[in-house]
């Protein structure tokens, strides 16, 4: 208990500590996916939920959209670090951690900024890792969430 | 000793300025993200704070919920213009950019952009405590060095990690950062990630580059040819992987490796 507090608070204060291993982490990363089904109607596909916006000549000074898009990456890096300091799978008590509120946020997020969150609808999401070098990609399920009400 | 009167504080700072303007411009146009009703929400994020002591955390609610974080950006912002327009900008100031940087930080769970933020809490510390030693040259003197040296290890503990990574050595983790999640780069750079040959020779480049940019140090000729092989690096980066920060926040810090490397101390 100690040592994971310990070490929360280093990683909330880690901006202090440079670590400047850049591009050190695995080439496997995780991908969020989403899916939707109106009204008790039948589920859609699965969807990549995170695209990256255009980059512009002008996104070299100011780049808010892409560094949101890094950061929602970033979200999905830290969900996976929090899930695999889990001694014991703990469905529940892993839903209510901060991570996990988060990326449901973030899912939430983009089916407004998309249109697709509608009265009566229902969404789920999981995280896979998308693995390397396969042709097509291939996914390793990593997390699937409950269907939440919309 | 030489004088510090120029010019590598004033670029630095100047610099720093831009950068962290920038930063907190970029953080204002995604506020959606971090509105009641975006994804990094404070009721959602502040139970990770209750491990530190109340004080602490009351300090939090007022800078991270919103509106209030808008206010703390846009102070931090005027802070910044302020470092940008005035010739000698006094100690508080920069204190101040740092402590808003550091609170912008928290409500990031950390950071927001990883390396860009080390580097930009890193000048920030550096010129807090010149601008607090104003009259002290030996620790002025100290702190250009502290940030050469850091910043040349930025590039040279980045390359080394890279060499020791048997996936950078054999051109295949470059390919997998090129190809896909999470930078999807432009076509053309997955378009290139498909020839092994060429990414294998482009990660012993990088690594070459990364290991030997402490050599920048001996000389002024050298260390300016390093620094504009840096600039070039850094915008390939935000070409590839869309990291524009990272230009601003270790531009900020090349005065001080050129000044340093002008003492001919090797």
């Amino acid at each position: 208990m100690t040592s994971n507090i310990t070490h929360r608070s280093l990683q909330l204060f880690r901006v202090l500590f440079p670590s400047w291993r850049f591009f050190d982490g695995p080439i496997e990363q995780p991908v969020l996916f989403y899916r939707v089904a109106a009204g008790g109607g039948e589920w859609s596909a699965w969807q990549v939920a995170l695209r990256r916006p255009p980059r512009k000549w002008h996104s070299l000074f100011l780049n808010g959209e892409g560094n949101l898009f890094l950061a929602c990456y970033t979200l999905l890096d830290q969900l996976e670090d929090d899930l695999g300091k889990m001694d014991v799978p703990d469905g529940e008590a892993f839903e209510r951690s901060a991570s996990f509120q988060l990326t449901r946020n973030l899912v939430c997020f983009l089916l407004r900024e998309r249109g697709e969150m509608r009265n009566g609808c229902r969404y789920q999401f999981k995280v896979s890792r998308m693995l390397a070098d396969g042709s097509p990609p291939c996914f390793e399920e990593i997390l699937l969430s409950p269907a939440y009400e919309g | 000793m030489p004088s510090l009167e120029f010019e590598p504080f004033f670029w630095t700072e100047k610099i720093i300025a831009l950068a962290v303007i920038l930063q907190g411009l970029e953080l204002l146009q995604i506020r959606r993200a971090y509105a009641p009703d975006g994804i990094w929400v404070w009721d959602t994020l502040r139970k990770e704070f209750e491990i530190f002591p109340s004080v602490f955390q009351r300090l939090l609610d007022v800078t991270s919920a919103y509106p209030n974080f808008l206010i703390l950006l846009l102070g931090q912002v005027a802070l910044a213009l302020v470092l940008l327009l005035t010739a000698e900008p006094s100690a508080p100031v920069v204190l101040g950019m740092l402590f808003t940087s550091m609170l912008i930080a928290l409500r990031w769970r950390g950071t927001f952009n990883g390396g860009a933020d080390y580097m930009t809490v890193l000048v920030l510390l550096i010129l807090s405590l010149a601008g607090l030693f104003r009259s002290n040259e030996s620790v002025r003197l100290g702190c250009l060095w502290y940030l050469s040296v850091q910043t040349m290890m930025s590039y040279f503990i980045s390359g080394a990690v890279k060499l020791k990574n048997a996936d950078w050595r054999t051109g295949r983790a470059l390919r997998g950062f090129l190809s896909g999640p999470p930078y999807e780069p432009p076509a053309i750079f997955t378009a290139i990630s498909k020839k092994p040959g060429l990414m294998r020779l482009s990660s012993w480049v990088i690594m070459l580059f990364e290991l030997s940019f402490p050599l920048a140090i001996l000389n002024p000729g050298l260390c300016a040819a390093f620094l504009c092989a840096a600039l070039a690096f850094h915008v390939l980066n935000y070409a590839a992987f869309g990291l524009n920060r990272f230009l601003f926040a270790w531009g900020a810090a090349y005065p001080a490796i050129y000044f340093c490397s002008s003492l001919k101390v090797f």
